[in-house]
């Protein structure tokens, strides 16, 4: 069992008839272990800001009974591991700035966006994935020209922090770097930020901050952006090594698809 | 005698093997083709394009041989199209209705108005598309009954297709009583809206005050979700609009009956005849 520290994530070991339980930000999740089956509760606190941390405790955090979601694995026999491991979301979040705001022309700025990570759940001789939480539950959003091309998307309010101190450490969140370059002769308005998580990996600091892989943007004029990623983790995550894996593989083919409605004007 | 039978051979014989062999080379080569071409072109189809594409060239090229077959056993294709001609309208007039749904159909699976597995209504019927065939439209009802729909009912119809689009809106109708304040329940319905993580951020929820009714005021609260969740989100927002209506005291209308309770009966005087 790991002692008390940032790093929620890691192989847990789980006695027989042991239940466990995590408070991951509004996330709590209880683990319970039987000779021939896993049970894992899960449920939300309301407040969705909640910062708290607690790892592995044998004390249950005092579960909602209406809102409890309940799963059972059975298998032929069980083995003490229960691996956890932060991932991004299955869909691309879409961020709405909470204040307008703009980028003037010739100008460049890094905003720092973070999204809720979710938890794997793997267990069993060959670490089968059981269970995928999500540590909050954003709400859905639509993103796309009109009410029928697009992609179903996560929906979250940022603040647009420009500096990184501002941004509040909480241990369920990952931040991504997202760095506009506007070479256009306008001001670009930025609207919405669309996140590709599925196609970003999630990399860990020496403090167990959890970053993404750093977004270039480079805004030429009204139609055209390119959109690049930083390969590895971003250089003011000090120390970090690779945590999990992107869903999808970033294709040459997709990359533009997948990005170009990154920035609405 | 041999020269005689050689007669008969050449004369009989060679034709009907050379007729057979027509025949059996067509079925396999029209087999083989068409195996081949809608496998080529199935990328670029529905799965009811294809099997008409498959029907149609499978048929034709077997027509082909068997004419050719007819040729080598001695009878006159143009008097056997003239009599297959004279057959056909007998059998067409015979078989309006089939040949009606047959047209329709091909109409219907060109146009693509659904797909196997979509959610439509249709002719006062909802249900899931189970198959698109030549003559009908195969579907289950939500309470699992078989309906099958000729395909000239459906195009004569309108179909609306519950999964075309990935996202869908549900318009919920509300009234509420007069004396409520219609701004705070505005701010009620968009604030649960936008807490339920089912109901989309954008397209945004919109309220609507529809009119003043019979026994209160008409609201609507629109609100878009994912094809998936349309029903889990038209289920639970309304129970929260319930729970949220209790807990902040926003009275639904209630009809309110005379009953003649609230004032005095009109008074009766019985009058008599003087002197009686």
């Amino acid at each position: 069992m790991k002692n008390k520290s940032a790093k929620w994530w890691g192989t847990f070991n789980v006695d027989p008839t042991q239940m466990l339980f995590w408070e991951i930000g509004p996330l709590l999740l209880g683990i319970e272990r039987f000779s021939h089956e896993w049970r894992i509760v899960s449920d939300f606190l309301k407040d969705a800001d909640s910062s708290n941390l607690k790892i592995a405790t044998p004390t249950s955090p005092g579960f909602d009974k209406k809102n409890l979601i309940f799963k059972r694995f059975a298998f032929h026999q069980t083995t003490s591991a229960m691996t956890l491991t932060p991932v991004l979301a299955d869909r691309a979040q879409v961020s709405r700035p909470e204040e307008p705001f703009y980028l003037p022309a010739k100008e460049h700025t890094t905003l720092y966006i973070s999204s809720p990570a979710w938890i794997r759940l793997e267990a069993g001789p060959q670490n089968m994935v059981l269970h995928e939480i999500p540590t909050l539950r954003l709400s859905d959003t639509w993103y796309g020209p009109n009410t029928f091309e697009g992609d179903l998307c996560y929906a979250s309010q940022t603040f647009c922090r420009t500096q990184l101190t501002e941004l509040p450490r909480r241990p369920y969140r990952v931040v991504t770097p997202v760095k506009i370059y506007n070479n256009s002769a306008s001001t670009l308005p930025l609207e919405q930020l669309s996140l590709p998580l599925p196609f970003l990996s999630i990399f860990a600091d020496e403090h167990g901050a959890l970053w993404t892989e750093e977004i270039i943007v480079k805004h030429e004029n009204h139609q055209e952006h390119s959109v690049t990623q930083s390969k590895g983790a971003p250089k003011i995550a000090h120390k970090a090594v690779l945590v999990s894996s992107p869903r999808l593989a970033l294709k040459s083919s997709n990359l533009m698809t997948m990005f170009y409605h990154l920035l609405t004007e | 005698m041999t020269s005689a039978l050689e007669t008969i051979f050449q004369i009989q014989i060679e034709p009907i093997l050379r007729a057979i062999l027509i025949m059996v080379m067509g079925y396999f080569t029209a087999r083989i083709l068409t195996t081949s071409i809608t496998k080529t072109l199935i990328k670029h189809m529905t799965p009811q394009q294809a099997m008409l594409l498959r029907r149609i060239l499978f048929y034709f090229i077997l027509t082909l041989f068997i004419a050719s077959a007819i040729q080598q056993l001695g009878f006159h294709i143009s008097a056997l199209l003239g009599a297959a001609g004279i057959l056909t309208v007998a059998i067409g007039i015979a078989s309006q209705t089939s040949m009606s749904n047959i047209i329709s159909g091909i109409f219907m699976i060109g146009e693509k108005p659904f797909e196997v597995g979509h959610l439509v209504k249709v002719v006062d019927l909802q249900g899931e598309i189970l198959s698109i065939d030549l003559l009908s439209v195969k579907i289950r009802t939500p309470d699992n009954t078989l309906v099958r729909i000729p395909n000239e009912t459906l195009i004569k119809s309108p179909i609306i297709n519950l999964s075309w689009f990935p996202i869908r809106r549900a318009d919920l109708k509300i009234a509420v009583d007069f004396k409520v304040d219609i701004a705070k329940v505005s701010a009620v319905l968009l604030g649960i809206a936008k807490e339920n993580p089912l109901a989309l951020m954008d397209p945004a929820p919109a309220f609507y005050v529809l009119g003043f009714g019979e026994s209160g005021i008409e609201l609507q609260l629109s609100v878009w979700a994912s094809r998936n969740h349309f029903v889990e989100l038209k289920n639970s927002i309304q129970i929260e609009i319930h729970q949220a209506f209790k807990a902040q005291d926003i009275q639904f209308p209630s009809k309110a009956l005379y009953s003649g309770g609230d004032t005095e009966p009109l008074p009766v005087r019985i009058l008599t005849k003087e002197g009686s």
